[in-house]
């Protein structure tokens, strides 16, 4: 029996190439290695892979390495065929056919499964670009975009109407709602922190913002129940008038903000909200020198003086004092310290006196130290009281602060010991009161000046009356009597004469004493507030020269100077620094004339900006305030 | 061929090439300085109330030019599919687009006055400088690396690296023919099993943990210079011809990986690029509309 090795080869158009090569054996080996009478070259092949016996009728396939034979459909290491048959094997990617043909037995050859390479030119894409390795350009940017147009243009849009549907009218009711919500997706337009006032209506932008594409009206703010009342600095025209040039960009702003309907004098455009939570009140010196450091210029018409730093260009302060004391009237004058002004209260008070260590207050200071608790000497704080808010002072009273030493008693009932006291504040009662009180004398004078037919009088008073005309003389005695104490109280010695100026009566009648008109100043510099509690780490006397005024007339209100030995601008080191806002208000509502926004009929404002319901005119007078004040204090003195 | 002297790349630089980073001696680089100069130099000078932000005359002009500017910039996508040359040619528009992108980092950085949150505003910075950062990355990228690239492939085409990888495989597979089993697996492991790339990280890596090939290599060298001196002998010649196969296709897959990475390197920046660029013009308009609607 032999053997016919037939290899078979295709074309690429598929005709077949056999070559035959009879071998004379009875068993042909299969493999890789080149020895081999079935050469296969490939690596699925081992190199001695099997071996096919013609045994008699049958053919044998014995695997001979570990790597099987596919025959009949599965894997095995032996298969025996009838010869007669054709039968099919698989080694690796060859088929190899087993059939007989004559004499001989035919292993035909072929590899049926190509060999593949595993690059292909076609991979070359996939290979070398990113473009498979990542997600492409376009469906990132196309997922990004639209998350943003849902996100952060249709939702906010979406709230900003709803919200606006809820209720226009009363906006900050639904911040109440929303509060149950909790942040919402429209915050991501919020584009600053709000101010610390303003936090809680940060998820409410219907609050203020009440129609699109339209700014904060001021009517928003100044009504709603949040700065109902709130008034404007001054006349929408002086505050334009009074601001410097605009800069060519602010110029541009203004032009687009004008056609934008945008107010440039609104609320907003000094109160500027999302700029982060320390607030929206302006405090910066500039703000306030942008207008005030060269307003003469432009404001020709204001009496107010230029100013631009507390250190470098303030004036010296202007109290306003009383020139003329006057109890319903008093003439004040704005006068500065620089010009030594005069106070004229109509009192006389000599604060060196009072204030002295060893001189006859202090001893009486001393006397009367169990009964009013005064140290060794008098106090500042033994006479002045701060008001309640502990910034200023309460105006001095008679009775409380000057009657602890300066008594007006005038008489001490010698049987009972009650001591007859005066009547502050009202001379022509405090005369008909002494003429009262030595006409009822008059009576005990009658009464006790009858000796009933003794020759032997009782000892005082009633020792001066003649028996036989005894009523008229204790009336006339009476009279003198009053009249007489009457002119020592008014005069040298005298309660009224130690602190008021006496009017003489002009026909010398003691009756018809009075004293001069009086009038205090409750607050020298009615524009500001001076606080003195935050001051109460010093000495009065730090900054009053009380200890060496001599006369009530001194105006003991310490100078600019003396405040810029701490304070000074807001840009110093060393110092405190200060600016304007420390003394002055922006939005003063309480001192005229900072707020007079009475005819708004040509600002835009005229029915938003509120009318002052105390405005008080005074022809002639700069300053009115100064006037009620003074009146006030006049009424206490009347009162008492 | 690469190009080792200095001097000569310079030259035919200046004689033949001229970067888009060196347009008409860097005209937009000046243009781009002194757009920066004036803004820093106004910001400092000018002192609006209460302090600088978007919403002052200045953050207003700032933030106008600068989306002007990125529209303008966005444009450059669209430019770029039609090269023309002269005065606009498309190299003075990257040129341009270069520059005026960096400047826009001073620009919108004023514009926003250093107020920064967790808001639309604050992102839309935050993309504009993503996408400034991608884009300079690629500036940097383009200049350094095709250079690089260029050497590593020593003029070979991509196509011709497949080929010869393939041509490998197919040397290695005859030279393994007459080697042992075990020697054959790990030869025929390194010609299926090779894994050229990967994913992002394997790419921007330029190599491949585990490489079929060079296990293969390891493992047939210590057969060759270790162990059994009967097997050398045996298959001396067969084992060493399918080593030094095998070092070759490591050595090509060292470049072709290397390649990939080059490529990645300039490829990738884009991908950031474009996508971060919509997504900035999306943030931009509601930033802008959020501005107006609650103007």
């Amino acid at each position: 029996m032999t053997f016919i090795i037939r290899k078979i080869r295709r074309r690429p158009n598929g005709q077949e190439v056999v070559r035959d090569q009879p071998v004379n054996k009875t068993e042909l080996t299969v493999g890789r290695a080149t020895e081999c009478d079935i050469y296969l070259p490939d690596l699925t092949v081992s190199l001695n892979h099997a071996t096919i016996e013609a045994a008699g009728n049958s053919i044998r396939v014995q695997a001979t390495s570990d790597r099987p034979v596919k025959a009949k459909g599965k894997f095995g290491t032996r298969f025996v065929f009838p010869a007669k048959d054709e039968n099919t094997i698989g080694i690796g990617p060859y088929q190899i056919k087993i059939y007989k043909e004559d004499d001989s037995i035919v292993v035909a050859t072929e590899r049926t499964e190509e060999k593949t390479q595993m690059l292909q030119p076609e991979d070359e894409e996939k290979i070398f670009s990113l473009k498979k390795a990542v997600i492409g350009k376009r469906s990132h940017a196309w997922f990004w975009a639209l998350v943003t147009v849902f996100v952060a243009i249709a939702a906010p849009l979406y709230y900003f109407y709803s919200d606006r549907k809820a209720d226009v009218a009363n906006p900050i009711e639904i911040r109440a709602d929303q509060e149950l919500i909790g942040t919402r997706v429209d915050q991501l337009w919020l584009s600053g922190p709000m101010s610390l006032a303003h936090t809680s209506l940060a998820d409410n932008c219907n609050a203020c913002h009440l129609n699109a594409f339209e700014s904060v009206q001021d009517v928003t703010c100044l009504s709603s129940g949040c700065h109902d009342g709130i008034r404007n600095h001054a006349e929408q025209d002086d505050l334009w008038a009074s601001k410097p040039p605009l800069s060519a960009g602010e110029e541009i702003l203004r032009s687009v903000a004008q056609f934008t309907g945008k107010n440039e004098m609104a609320c907003g455009s000094c109160h500027m909200e999302h700029n982060g939570r320390e607030g929206v009140i302006l405090t910066s010196e500039g703000t306030c020198n942008d207008c005030h450091a060269d307003m003469d210029t432009r404001l020709t018409d204001t009496d107010l003086i230029n100013v631009s730093h507390f250190d470098v260009d303030h004036p010296n302060f202007r109290p306003t004092v009383i020139t003329e004391p006057h109890f319903d009237n008093p003439v004040t004058a704005r006068i500065s310290l620089d010009d030594n002004p005069k106070s004229y209260s109509g009192l006389k008070f000599p604060h060196d006196i009072h204030l002295e260590a060893d001189g006859a207050v202090a001893k009486q200071a001393m006397d009367l130290a169990d009964e009013w608790g005064f140290d060794e000497v008098l106090g500042c704080e033994d006479c002045h009281q701060t008001n309640a808010a502990g910034a200023l002072f309460l105006p001095v009273n008679m009775e409380q602060n000057c009657g602890m030493c300066h008594s007006l008693a005038f008489d001490q009932d010698p049987e009972t010991g009650y001591i007859r006291t005066l009547r502050h504040g009202e001379p022509q009662d405090v005369i008909a009161s002494m003429q009262d009180f030595y006409n009822s004398s008059a009576a005990r004078l009658f009464d006790e000046s009858n000796t009933g037919g003794s020759t032997r009088r009782r000892p005082g008073d009633v020792a001066q009356l003649r028996e036989d005309n005894r009523l008229v003389d204790s009336l006339l005695f009476a009279s003198d009597r009053a009249r007489q104490r009457v002119a020592e109280i008014f005069n040298e010695g005298g309660a009224c004469y130690d602190c008021h100026v006496i009017v003489e009566p002009e026909d010398g009648d003691p009756l018809k004493y009075d004293i001069s008109h009086v009038s205090l100043e409750e607050q020298f510099m009615p524009k500001t507030v001076f606080h003195h509690e935050s001051h109460d780490f010093m000495n009065c006397l730090d900054c009053h020269e009380a200890e060496t005024s001599d006369s009530a007339t001194d105006v003991l209100l310490p100078g600019i100077d003396n405040c810029l030995d701490c304070h000074r601008s807001e840009t110093t080191v060393n110092f405190i620094p200060s600016n304007c806002l420390m003394c002055h208000e922006y939005h003063d509502d309480t001192h005229q004339p900072f707020m007079t926004p009475d005819d708004s009929s040509r600002t835009r404002h005229a029915s938003v900006w509120p009318k002052r319901d105390d405005e008080i005119s005074v022809a002639g007078s700069s300053l009115p305030q100064a006037v009620t004040v003074t009146a006030e204090a006049t009424n206490i003195l009347q009162d008492q | 061929m690469a190009r080792k002297n200095g001097n000569k790349r310079t030259h035919r630089d200046d004689a033949q090439h001229e970067s888009f980073l060196r347009h008409k001696n860097f005209m937009y680089l000046k243009w781009a300085l002194f757009i920066c100069l004036i803004s820093i130099v106004a910001y400092f000078l000018i002192d609006p109330t209460p302090r600088h932000n978007g919403g002052t005359w200045y953050g207003y002009t700032l933030g106008t030019i600068g989306a002007l500017l990125i529209v303008w910039l966005t444009m450059l996508g669209i430019r770029k599919r039609a090269i023309t040359a002269g005065k606009w040619s498309l190299k003075g528009w990257t040129s341009a687009h270069v520059y005026l992108g960096l400047s826009l980092t001073v620009i919108a950085t004023l514009h926003t006055g250093f107020q920064f949150g967790w808001n639309i505003h604050t992102l839309a910075y935050a993309l504009m400088m993503l996408v400034i950062i991608s884009g300079a990355f690629g500036i940097y990228f383009y200049a350094n690396i095709p250079r690089a690239m260029s050497e590593n492939r020593a003029e070979t085409t991509q196509a011709e690296m497949i080929q010869l990888l393939n041509s490998l495989d197919d040397q290695l597979e005859d030279a393994a023919r007459p080697l042992s089993a075990q020697y054959v697996a790990a030869v025929q492991s390194a010609i299926n099993d090779t894994k050229i790339t990967g994913g992002l990280f394997t790419r921007l890596s330029g190599r491949v943990n585990k490489c079929a090939t060079a296990r293969a290599l390891a493992k047939l060298r210590d057969a060759a210079e270790g162990s059994g001196s009967a097997m050398v002998d045996q298959y001396g010649e067969d084992l060493s011809s399918a080593i030094s196969i095998l070092d070759r296709k490591s050595v090509m897959l060292n470049r072709v990986r290397r390649h990939i990475r080059y490529k990645s390197l300039l490829e990738l920046w884009l991908y950031i690029h474009v996508p971060a660029t919509i997504f900035l013009l999306a943030a931009l308009t509601a930033h802008i509309l959020s501005v107006f609607f609650y103007w």
